[in-house]
């Protein structure tokens, strides 16, 4: 049958998802971002703009996995069987290198905005992760390197803080599900705290080495002021870097990836 | 046709079923259709990011020892679960009867990723994802 292992993979899934969702809707409920948050105007700082600053964390997934809507060219998306043929055991984050943008807000770990004058800091819990964009008007710096977290610059829009990053590595991936790019990406993100206790959060992503379109990721994010920034050493008992070399010794361990394709 | 739409499902699904282990595939290492639980005697706890790791030991009928080794959630998530287990919460369990039910290893033998600790008071410790491909956020 060239779709067994396809209807196998669907049974599977839907068996481990209808196991997922209540446990989510669950532990959401529990200690999760409340399913109403309260209404009011956003907090201003000395300059009258909304202020973003808090501690906060990812009020749910803001995307990244779902490969099948991100508008990525069939070659990409050939690369993307070939990375889940290999379990995805090359996921840049099992290595722990730094992630990045936007995938770095979907950690589940708590992250710190700091509002200042002419700047705003961002320090994530997830792999130490630090943004620092300048918000006084100055551009890219000449010598902008490849970078995991890229290179931002920001303005204010009304309420909403408008970052622009450029200079990005290839090295991260934009969510679980091999969701690669390239060095050419370019992410305009836009931050506005819709009330007390809310940010809503928009990248628009471009990338003409894998997407035939701009895609588009939305996510929110909740207050946590009872969270602190704890220490994350990712690369000091991160075994995974040896048992992946043993598991590729396994064959039976990975897909074939002509199996993962509608054979004509 | 209807097979290659069901597999197209499938791969969002597999995309929507991965969100947030906090750090590397599951599915890679582990086998999230083989679950499997243990018994025994809770031998050390390795409280490190960016995954802890359990040493179980293990009885059989025979008498004969096995030593188990379960990884578990980071702490960073573990603390931030609902259930409060904190590090020092944790390491007093060490000598402890626990049941741990979790998924095999791909690479066979007596390592599992652990799902869920049940101590020998009863009180219960969710530590690693809940349908075996990356499983629900910790917060």
């Amino acid at each position: 049958m060239k779709y067994r292992l396809s209807v196998s993979i669907v049974l599977a899934l839907i068996l481990s998802l209808a196991a997922t969702l209540p446990s989510i809707a669950q532990q959401r409920g529990a200690r999760g971002a409340a399913p109403a948050a309260p209404a009011g105007p956003p907090p201003r700082d000395a300059k009258g703009r909304a202020d973003l600053s808090g501690m906060w964390m990812s009020g749910g997934a803001p995307g990244g996995q779902r490969t099948d809507a991100v508008p990525y060219t069939e070659e990409a998306r050939q690369k993307i069987r070939q990375f889940q043929s290999r379990q995805n055991i090359d996921d840049p984050m099992g290595q722990c290198l730094l992630v990045g943008i936007p995938r770095i807000y979907q950690m589940p770990m708590p992250f710190r905005i700091i509002q200042m004058e002419n700047e705003v800091i961002f320090i994530h819990e997830a792999f130490r992760g630090i943004r620092i964009v300048p918000t006084d008007g100055r551009g890219f710096p000449d010598d902008m390197e490849p970078a995991y977290l890229g290179n931002s610059v920001g303005r204010w829009d009304g309420d909403t803080l408008v970052i622009d990053v450029r200079g990005f590595n290839d090295r991260t991936w934009l969510g679980f599900g091999a969701t690669h790019h390239t060095d050419q990406m370019q992410i305009t993100e836009r931050l506005t705290r819709t009330g007390p206790t809310t940010i809503s959060y928009e990248a628009v992503i471009t990338d003409p080495g894998v997407f035939t379109k701009p895609w588009v990721v939305r996510s929110g994010f909740s207050l946590r002021p009872n969270e602190r920034i704890r220490e994350y050493e990712c690369g000091e008992n991160n075994l995974e870097i040896v048992k992946f070399q043993e598991l590729l010794k396994k064959p039976d361990v990975f897909v074939d990836p002509s199996r993962l394709q509608p054979r004509q | 046709m209807k097979r290659i739409g069901i597999f197209i499902a499938a791969l969002g699904l597999l995309a929507l079923a991965t969100p947030l282990l906090a750090h590397h595939s599951f599915s890679a290492e582990y086998d999230g259709s083989k679950p499997v639980t243990i018994t025994g005697i809770l031998k050390s706890v390795d409280w490190r990011n960016p995954h802890i790791y359990y040493l179980v030991e293990v009885k059989d009928d025979s008498g004969k020892t096995a030593t188990w080794t379960l990884e578990g959630y980071p702490p960073n998530m573990l603390v931030r679960r609902p259930e409060g287990w904190t590090r020092d919460k944790v390491l007093t369990k060490i000598g402890d009867r626990v049941t741990v039910m979790g998924w095999m290893s791909r690479m066979g033998g007596t390592a599992a990723h652990s799902r869920q600790f049940t101590f020998s008071d009863g009180s219960k410790m969710e530590s690693g994802p809940g349908a075996g491909n990356g499983g629900p956020p910790a917060n």
